[in-house]
């Protein structure tokens, strides 16, 4: 699609200084961002590496990447260069910032970022320190400010713990959005401008106690703190009559709304002089303590990294920047500290100033609960105006119908005092002829508290009506046709998450197949629910709730009646598992079997849950019980799925940033499910599902969707504004008690801070709507349901007056249609429960999981096999197993073993157990130890002085120690020679042996090492030259024994190879008993052998 | 000479026909290769073995065991001991900013790469002195010498100089038998390493040096240079494919390994990004069951053994915190943890947190055998935080400590494999604690005297654990290899899948060096300091792209996620360009081989368990009536089950129930002493404290200030009357048992009733004080008179029978916020509001045949999720999980029930 003419303009301004683009939605921004970075770089030959695009979403920064590189086909040298252009969020440029330059902003070059509920957590625990830390020092302090705080701006304030904890965690996080330090304002006290007001409100009424309060108020010693708090307290109550009207209506609400207010407002800054300051120096500390702790660490979070990066821009050393063109997306959306730095980073360029390129929408400009301030798009434009710069304004719409732009027009306008700037918005695609009206209101009133829930079941019916009704409009083939609805043009969307999860749930119970795509935690989530279950399960199984849930789930699927059995006949329900009495218990066989399944199962996961990282354990635990399977399966298999992966992926984040075992991991599962983490849910990938999106408002915006209904337009935000709130003017403001009866009192910062905030709400509330209302593509619903005085609320009134409704209207049930302005609409207004009845449609078929059996364990052998070890194993397999297999009998000390100590099994591994004395004859005769001890020595010399020790001096050619590897059949196996020598014409294969064993015993005894020593030669017999003859060599009795090495010998060796891995494969290593246990490290300790 | 040639050319397959000649012509001893790595060694030599023949081991080494074996008397700074005198280096330079850092590990890792880059480029600290060029460089310059210096004190020399050092001893001493050497397998050499290879060119009579092409730089300037061209394998099927998320790349990949023919030996998974891509190839793969063994080796500090070991001697040096030590008493690494009693012995203590020190473990144990008999023998340890000693001792003392505190217990025979090699590697991980406690003596800082504590041991321990590899226990054969790319250089595979090619992953992004950006770098170069720039690093990605796609033989599957694991989207590699075969991946669909399948709720239990229910249920309360009427199930689970949760944390041990007991109690005190309530609170909240075994803390000032506010406020407004208008004699929080006449003898229902007030014509006011709001207490108020709510009507009720009463009466006293009082009574309204006495009948036979049916349909088995409020649910039943009330199928609760009496 071609570009329109002011969409042109803005890609190809080239002008120095500023240029602001203020773009509508649907106008096409995205494509203009792309557009113009390719043409600074492949036209305007400006370097890629010199243009930086910033936004504020990864979302949006992957959009941008993804259309730079793909749309158009870029040849790959195009694709290089445009891939050079940095195109990212604000954070990770920063990020890069700071990482390429961390020695010059202060900061560990190694540094991590801290998610967002990690620095929730850390904020949390440095309160909780530092208030700990006031308390038990003395804790006089803190006494005096819990007896002067107010708490929370709900009707009854209680500065109990949790509050005074969220209260102080929202000061900080909002101290710190603001890039600023902690402080305190004195406030002004308009006394003076009081008094006199006082005195012409007594003039003309003709009051003379209240000229004399007047008089009083004037005269007020500064130095006495009760005397002008009392005074004013008088002043309110003598003015609590007079009401706003007649002649002194000015001077009465002057008093009423702004002297008196604000006199009692800076009453409460000065009594509570010293609160204030321990709370400024407790605040300090805080941050103190949250810096210290994320130093040590070596992390940090958004808020430090991006002012960091806006401190080491504005220093002295800040590094040498090249960028010619910033374009930032979603400019309204920026808070101040945001500000700051984009400020800094074209400052940082010096005269080289880049040009600055910015698309915003005041309009759209929703996250001030993130501190976002509107007010800066609003003024960098009117400076761009002002000095002559650009200002581009795209209002043409792209993506709604001109009914859909009518009705956002008619219900939000613009202009003071809305937060809606007035803009007209222009639909400029073509849709095809509708008689129908394309916008609705639907209204349910009712007088209880399911209202809401009828709301949704009316919804659920509506979309299924327009399912079978509405067409819409078909681009494919170049011509506008039309085409039916399918679920997955629609979207509901919600203002609170709360209403998303309920909507959803409604929904789906209706038949409408639905997908939360945002607004659902990810920890609310049924299976992160019972999975998180199931960890404080392995925990301790005695949490029967948490066993209860976890039983009672698909990880092991018995029923409440199987439960009360158990319980029945255990007194806690854990030691079912552990010691099941299936006689009495009356379980069915199937449950039973369940049963003895998820405890197998569970035992393990407990046995291993100290060496095994959590995200192994309950991966395979999911997936030995089925679970996964299950969740395949149901409804909404693909999103919890999703979930599951994505819970186990959170787990492994976890554990990799320290968070290591399951104690630590469950406990953090724990706290992410309470404090509410921001996780959410996970997309599942399957695009192509058809199922209506159910989303937050927030959560909507950047995208579009044909059919689009407002839900619950009644529900507000819940919550008071708390204690404790900072703004950049007025410093820290807290609300305090009054003196005089407990009451609630704000001092100016607080009074300043929340009128703001208030403000700012509101205006932001029309924002949201106006965001909501033009994601629709074709059709848009609003829908509300009340019972008594929400129809007041601020939506439903705008509603209502806009387009000319009745609230108190008595509505007849049946849809009407209704013209407002140039608006025509649908208008249905209900109190009784739809009818039920309508076909569910059918679910969205969920992929089959297509079931893999796993392998067997066979296969699995030592990938090279020791010579010594299939020796061992031919002697008996069970101590191979033993002491090969699981390493038990290695040089060194043993690992601590249960029962181990008690057979004193230990006393024999320290360093001068006989294999080591045995290894150090070894080297020594390698002439590997030259400072040998004695006895060590007196062993070699009864070799060396042999005749085999004599012919081997004086031999032609020797190996000593040959380390080798060779192949039996398929298998690999190494092994070393002690010696090999020639002499004589004669290959002579030679193994040491250290071993106590008498001398009549040593012949028998060498049979033990016959094996070894034939596949030894079965190995030289591979290098084309075999030994001659091979020999073991008794050091204890000098005695020499001989080994057959014949043929048949050799093959018998080889066959030994291959029984070898075939008891690795079947892992069974069968015990043999005999007089050799009595020698064996293992008997009656590891082994269970019986030898008498 | 240089043989050169393009990854798959056949270099390797030419240096391995030399040793193949070699050994057939028992030349054997003549010959030697040298590689990279350990596992490419083995690699080859099993090769060469699988050839038919007997192969010496020392036919091939490695460069380090080549420098180890020609300088074994050099002792090397490596792992922990570099660390910990990197760290000394960086505090020593106190005139410099960075000394302020010293516990910085991203800045130490940053300055100890920087000064292996200058090490490996041959660059002095004079030449680097005369580069300088920023206060950062300057303050590296200060650190470099002054570790340089610590390593000349401690006797030590660095991998550097040790090679160095081998070359010149190869060029004193020559190379005994070895005539011929091949070197494979490197694609760089650090100029020590190239001083090396001279020696070796030197000293023996051929040299062989493979090396792939179009590398930057070339030892052995002065050899004769042979190039290979360019082999492509025949029939080599190259795929790409795309998934939602790395996990279903994965999974996929595993999906096609399993449905493949071949034996899982064929294939080999290459990553260059395993940070990514390794936990979660051996999570899934651990789950499917596919044998695999990764090529990466794993920190021994992340090993559970080492961290089990490690957190006995923190619990030890703390002195035993019970929070802590519990945890590691549970643990079933812990002699005591695999017995069945510490789950019991675990909530004992949890009870009780916060508290510590071993006495009060072992007296928390003292009715659970395994437990205790653990504890006692820890006595030793008690006092070990009070020690101080020589690292040597604390090495000793910690070796004796192990085998208390930790145990591995055996498999038994016939384990399946997958867990045989658990243990097997939790052995080895045992093996290498040991080894690493001696090490830890053995740091240079600890050769003076010099007296430590525990926690100083413990934290050395620390690092050198961090800095101690544990490789994978065995080489089991018949795995799927999972390779890092630069592991994969000398291995060829019939099926390779090189996942992650994503950019940022696959290539890697790069950003300029914290200390010296590309601009040094560039004017070092000049300089002849070969340092590499970020363009440097690009091209590498580049060159180990083609080195990863070069694997495989017969197919090559190259993959990337559209997503991370957090659900960002990522971007293809643009490396994947010179794939063309570019097609979505199906989604993953590999399921698991075990179906679950959920109980499907019943409204009711089987009538062969109601005499269960009977038993569970021998009485009533009424505020069990009241659970039951909110909802069935929650009855169930609370009651008839009596399902307990583990014990709260001390944080959330004064909740709202702890709160009414307190001022419940606090007034019944004050009413019958009539002493000042401020002090009775007091004392009854530091009881409550006691018996909740909770230390005084801000959280419990604030809310006992916020109590006393309250009640101090309430006596003040409401005196002796305690919100209530007297009507004759009043009587405070008696136990009474209300029959239920309608079912005979059984069950009881019991109340216990804050207050009732008797006047002289026997006619009775009930009152209940809740620690609530007035809007509450108004909601309340309201919802018995609409008969929601029964829990005063049953009071009422009670009184009327056991005191033959008439029932007049009842209120709700609000202590909460402000004192607010809500009630109605009969006839003479006393400020309330009023009520008739059939109205007043009516509510109490509401009450009686709620209760009755309540009791009736707990006795007959009624278990339905059927809250009575939805808004509880999610709030505050802690049964939601059991019930499953908030899962999807079932969110909308049914209807609630109408009034019985309308």
């Amino acid at each position: 699609m071609r570009l329109t003419q002011d969409q042109e303009r803005a890609v190809r301004s080239w002008q120095r200084g500023d240029i602001c683009v203020v773009a509508g939605p649907g106008a096409g921004k995205t494509r203009v961002l792309v557009e113009r970075i390719k043409w600074l770089i492949l036209d305007r030959d400006v370097p890629p590496e010199h243009v930086l695009a910033i936004t504020f979403t990864e979302k949006a920064a992957h959009e941008m990447r993804s259309r730079l590189v793909s749309e158009g086909s870029p040849s790959p040298e195009t694709r290089r260069r445009l891939e050079a252009a940095s195109v990212s969020t604000i954070d990770a440029f920063c990020n890069r910032l700071l990482k390429e330059n961390a020695l010059e902003a202060g900061v560990d070059p190694g540094f991590e970022i801290l998610d967002e509920n990690e620095a929730r957590e850390l904020l949390r625990t440095a309160i909780e320190h530092v208030l700990d830390e006031a308390f038990v020092l003395g804790g006089d302090p803190l006494r005096a400010f819990l007896d002067s705080y107010g708490g929370s701006a709900s009707r009854f304030p209680r500065a109990d713990s949790l509050t005074l904890l969220e209260d102080l965690s929202g000061l900080v996080s909002s101290i710190r959005s603001y890039g600023s330090e902690p402080f305190l304002r004195e406030p002004e006290m308009p006394r003076m401008e009081l008094a006199s007001a006082l005195r012409a409100l007594a003039n003309a009424k003709k009051l003379d106690p209240l000229a004399d309060l007047a008089g009083r108020l004037e005269d007020a010693p500064r130095d006495d703190p009760d005397a002008v708090p009392a005074l004013l307290a008088e002043a309110s109550v003598a003015t609590a009559r007079i009401h706003k009207r007649g002649k002194v209506k000015a001077l009465v609400s002057e008093i009423k709304d702004r002297l008196l207010p604000s006199c009692m407002a800076a009453a409460a800054s000065e009594a509570n002089r010293s609160p204030r300051q321990w709370l400024l120096e407790t605040v300090r500390r805080i941050l103190a303590e949250m810096q210290a702790a994320k130093l040590a660490a070596g992390r940090m979070d958004f808020d430090d990294v991006l002012a960091k990066a806006a401190d080491l821009l504005g220093s002295g050393h800040a590094p040498k920047l090249h960028f010619e063109h910033i374009l930032i997306d979603e400019f309204q959306d920026t808070n101040p500290l945001q500000i700051r730095l984009v400020e800094r980073l074209l400052d940082a360029h010096g005269p080289n100033r880049p040009v600055r390129f910015v698309v915003g929408d005041i309009n759209q400009s929703i996250y001030g609960f993130r501190h976002a301030d509107q007010n800066v798009f609003r003024e960098y434009r009117a400076r761009v105006e002002k000095n002559k710069g650009e200002v581009i304004r795209l209002m043409e719409n792209f993506r709604s119908r001109s009914e859909v732009l009518g009705a956002v027009h008619r219900v939000l306008p613009g202009g003071p005092p809305s937060g809606v700037e007035t803009h007209r918005l222009q639909s400029a695609s073509i849709f095809p002829e509708s008689r129908e009206p394309r916008v609705e209101v639907r209204i349910v009133t009712h007088g209880d508290a399911n209202a809401f829930d009828r709301e949704a079941r009316w919804l659920a019916r509506r979309l299924h009506e327009l399912k079978a009704g509405l067409h819409l409009a078909d681009r494919r083939g170049g011509a506008v046709g039309a085409r039916a609805l399918q679920w997955g043009d629609v979207a509901v969307l919600a203002r609170t998450r709360d209403r998303v999860s309920k909507l959803a749930a409604v929904l789906r119970q209706a038949g409408v197949p639905c997908e939360i795509s945002s607004g659902q935690r990810l920890f609310e989530a049924p299976e992160c629910i019972e999975l998180a279950a199931f960890l404080r399960v392995v925990r301790n199984p005695r949490d029967e709730i948490s066993l209860a849930a976890v039983l009672k789930s698909p990880l092991c699927g018995i029923d409440d009646a199987d439960l009360l059995r158990l319980r029945r006949d255990h007194a806690n329900i854990a030691e079912a598992l552990t010691s099941p009495c299936p006689g009495r218990s009356g379980l069915g066989k199937d449950a039973e079997q369940r049963l003895q399944r998820f405890a197998k199962i569970l035992s393990e996961c407990r046995a291993d849950r100290a060496t095994l990282p959590v995200r192994f354990l309950l991966a395979r635990a999911v997936s030995s019980c089925g679970y996964r399977s299950f969740l395949s399966r149901s409804d909404d298999g693909p999103r919890a799925l999703a979930n599951l992966d994505r819970l186990l992926d959170w787990i492994g984040r976890r554990e990799e940033q320290g968070a290591a075992g399951m104690d630590a991991v469950s406990e953090a599962l724990d706290r992410a499910s309470v404090t509410g983490s921001t996780a959410t849910e996970a997309p599942h990938g399957a695009q192509d599902l058809q199922a209506v999106k159910v989303l937050t408002m927030h959560g909507a915006k950047g995208l579009e969707f044909p059919v689009v209904a407002l839900a619950s337009l009644q529900s507000n935000p819940s919550g008071s504004p708390r204690g404790l709130l900072f703004s950049e003017d007025h410093g820290i403001g807290a609300r305090w008690r009054e003196p005089f009866d407990g009451g609630p009192c704000a001092d100016s910062a607080y009074r300043a801070a929340a009128a703001e905030g208030k403000r700012r709400e509101r205006e932001e509330a029309d924002r949201l709507l106006y965001v909501a209302m033009t994601r629709a593509e074709e059709h848009l619903v609003l829908s509300a349901s009340f019972a008594g005085t929400a129809q007041k609320r601020h939506w439903c009134k705008l509603v209502f007056q806009r387009l000319g409704l009745n609230p108190k209207e008595d509505p007849n049930g049946e849809p009407a249609y209704r013209l407002a302005g140039d608006v025509r609409f649908l208008y249905h207004k209900t109190w009784v429960d739809p009818p039920g009845g309508e076909a569910p449609s059918a679910a969205p078929e969920s992929p089959e999981p297509e079931i893999l059996l796993p392998l067997p364990p066979s296969a699995q052998a030592d990938y090279v096999a020791a010579v010594t070890a299939v020796a061992t194993f031919a002697q008996c397999p069970r101590r191979y197993f033993l002491s090969r297999y699981l390493k038990l009998e290695q040089a060194g000390p043993a690992p601590s073993l249960v029962g181990l100590a008690a057979a004193g099994g230990s006393s024999a591994r320290d360093g001068t157990d006989p294999s080591h004395f045995g290894e150090e004859v070894h080297r020594h005769l390698a002439g590997q130890l030259n400072d040998a001890r004695p006895s060590v020595r007196r062993m070699a010399a009864s070799f060396l002085q042999h005749e085999l020790g004599k012919r081997a001096a004086s031999a032609s050619r020797m190996e000593r120690e040959m380390a080798f590897v060779f192949t039996v059949g398929d298998h690999l196996l190494r092994g070393t020679i002690d010696l090999l020598f020639e002499e004589g014409g004669e290959r002579i294969l030679l193994d040491y042996k250290t071993d106590r064993v008498p001398r009549h015993g040593v012949q028998r005894a060498a049979q033990r090492y016959a094996p070894q020593i034939q596949l030894y030669a079965a190995g030289l017999a591979k290098s084309g030259r075999p030994a001659d003859r091979a020999v073991l060599f008794y050091l204890r009795h000098a005695k020499p024994i001989d080994i057959d090495i014949g043929a048949d010998s050799l093959a018998s060796a080889r066959n030994l190879v291959g029984s070898f891995f075939e008891a690795q494969e079947r892992q069974e290593y069968p015990l043999k008993t005999g007089k050799h246990c009595l020698r064996c490290p293992h008997y009656r300790a590891e082994c269970p052998a019986q030898f008498q | 000479m240089l043989l050169i040639g393009p990854p798959r050319s056949g270099k390797t397959t030419l240096v391995l026909s030399g040793l193949e000649r070699a050994l057939r012509a028992d030349r054997s001893d003549q010959v030697q290769l040298l590689v990279p790595t350990a596992s490419m060694k083995h690699h080859l030599l099993s090769v060469l073995a699988r050839r038919g023949l007997m192969v010496p081991s020392r036919l091939i080494s490695t460069m380090s065991e080549l420098v180890r074996d020609t300088t074994p008397d050099v002792t090397q700074a490596d792992g922990a001991v570099a660390d910990r005198l990197l760290r000394d280096a960086i505090e020593r330079s106190a005139s410099n900013e960075l000394g302020m850092r010293s516990g910085s590990p991203g800045l130490r890792n940053r300055i100890a790469a920087a000064m292996s880059e200058f090490w490996a480029a041959g660059a002095d600290s004079f030449q680097l002195e005369a580069a300088i060029r920023t206060r950062q460089q300057r303050g590296f310059l200060e650190v470099f010498l002054a570790y340089e210096e610590s390593l000349r004190r401690a006797g030590f020399v660095h991998h550097n100089q040790r090679i160095a050092l081998a070359a010149a001893r190869i060029r004193q001493e020559g190379l005994g038998r070895v005539r011929k050497v091949y070197v494979d397998g490197f694609d760089r050499f650090t100029k020590q390493q190239e001083e090396l290879l001279e020696a070796l060119a030197e000293q023996a009579e051929e040299i062989l040096v493979a090396m792939p092409a179009g590398l930057p730089r070339y030892p052995l300037r002065a050899s004769a240079v042979e190039s290979l061209p360019p082999r492509e394998p025949a029939g080599l099927v190259v795929k790409t494919m795309q998934a939602a998320s790395p996990r279903a790349e994965i999974l996929e990949i595993a999906r096609r390994i399993l449905a493949s023919k071949r034996p899982l030996r064929d294939h080999g998974i290459i990553l260059r990004s395993p940070e990514q891509y390794g936990h979660l190839i051996r999570e899934v793969f651990e789950t499917l069951r596919i044998p695999h063994r990764s090529w990466d080796a794993r920190r021994l500090a992340d090993h559970g053994v080492a961290r089990h070991f490690v957190r006995w001697l923190r619990v030890i040096d703390r002195q035993f915190p019970a929070a802590q030590a519990i945890e590691a008493i549970g643990s079933p690494l812990t002699p005591a943890g695999a017995e069945p009693e510490v789950d019991a012995y675990d909530f004992e203590v949890r009870k009780r947190l916060p508290n510590s020190g071993l006495d009060f473990l072992r007296r928390a144990a003292a009715r659970y055998g395994g437990p205790k008999h653990f504890l006692e023998g820890l006595r030793p340890a008690q006092d070990l935080h009070r020690k101080r000693c020589g690292a040597k001792r604390w090495a000793m003392e910690c070796l004796g400590l192990l085998p208390r505190v930790q145990a591995l217990r055996l498999p038994a025979v016939g384990t399946s494999f997958r867990r045989t090699s658990e243990w097997r590697a939790a052995i080895q991980a045992q093996r290498a604690l040991r080894k690493a406690i001696e090490d830890t003596a053995k740091l240079p800082e600890f050769q003076v005297r010099r007296q430590l504590s525990l926690g100083d041991f413990a934290d050395a321990l620390e690092d050198v654990l961090r800095y101690t590899s544990l490789n994978e226990p065995g080489q089991p054969d018949g795995v799927v290899h999972v390779l890092p790319v630069l592991e994969s250089r000398q291995w060829s595979l019939p099926v390779a899948f090189v996942c992650g090619l994503a950019e940022g992953w696959f290539p890697r992004r790069f950003s300029e060096d914290a200390l010296f950006d590309d601009e040094d770098r560039r004017q070092m170069k000049r300089r002849g300091i070969e340092l590499r720039t970020t363009a440097d690093r690009v091209r590498e990605e580049r060159y180990l792209f083609r080195v990863s796609a070069t694997r495989a033989t017969e197919q090559l599957v190259l993959s990337y996620p559209a997503h991370d694991g957090t659900g960002k989207p990522v971007m293809r590699s643009h490396l994947l360009d010179s794939a063309p075969d570019a097609r979505q991946a199906p989604w993953a669909t590999l399921g698991d081989r075990e179906t679950a399948e959920a109980p499907v709720a019943s409204p009711a239990l089987p009538p062969e368990l109601l005499t269960v229910v009977k038993e569970c249920n021998e009485g009533f309360s009424a505020s069990g009536i009241a659970n039951f009427r909110q909802c069935p199930y929650l009855y169930f689970g609370g009651n008839t089950l009596g399902l307990r949760g583990r014990p709260q944390l001390p944080e959330h041990r004064l909740d709202g129930a702890a709160l009414g007991s307190i001022v419940h109690t606090a007034l019944l005190r004050w009413n019958r002493e009539k002493r000042s309530i401020g002090a009775i609170l007091d004392e009854s909240f530091g009881a409550a404290l006691k018996d909740l075994h909770l230390p005084q803390s801000f959280r419990t000032e604030q809310l006992r200030r916020a109590l006393r506010a309250d009640l101090v406020r309430f006596a003040h407004e409401q005196g002796a009357s305690m919100g209530v208008s007297e009507r004759g004699r009043a009587y405070f929080e008696n136990d009474r048992e209300y029959r239920i006449e309608e079912l005979a003898s059984r069950p009881i229902v019991r109340c216990r009733i804050d207050r009732y007030d008797i006047d002289d014509v026997q006619r009775c006011y009930v009152t209940d004080y809740k620690y609530a709001r007035p809007g509450r207490v108004r909601e309340l108020l309201q919802q018995h008179l609409k008969g929601e709510q029964l829990q005063l009507l049953i009071y009422l009720a009670a009184l009327e029978q056991q005191l033959h009463c008439e029932p007049s009466g009842m209120a709700l006293c609000g202590l909460r916020g402000e004192t607010s009082c809500a009630g109605v009574s009969v006839g003479d309204a006393g400020g309330r509001e009023t009520l008739t006495e059939d109205e007043m009948s009516r509510l109490l036979n509401i009450a009686r045949t709620e209760t009755a049916e309540a009791v009736g349909e707990i006795l007959d088995g009624s278990i339905a999720v059927r809250p009575r409020d939805p808004g509880y649910c999610g709030r505050l039943c802690e049964f939601g999980s059991v019930c499953r009330v908030n899962w999807p199928t079932s969110a909308v609760p049914d209807k609630p029930r109408e009034d019985s009496a309308s």
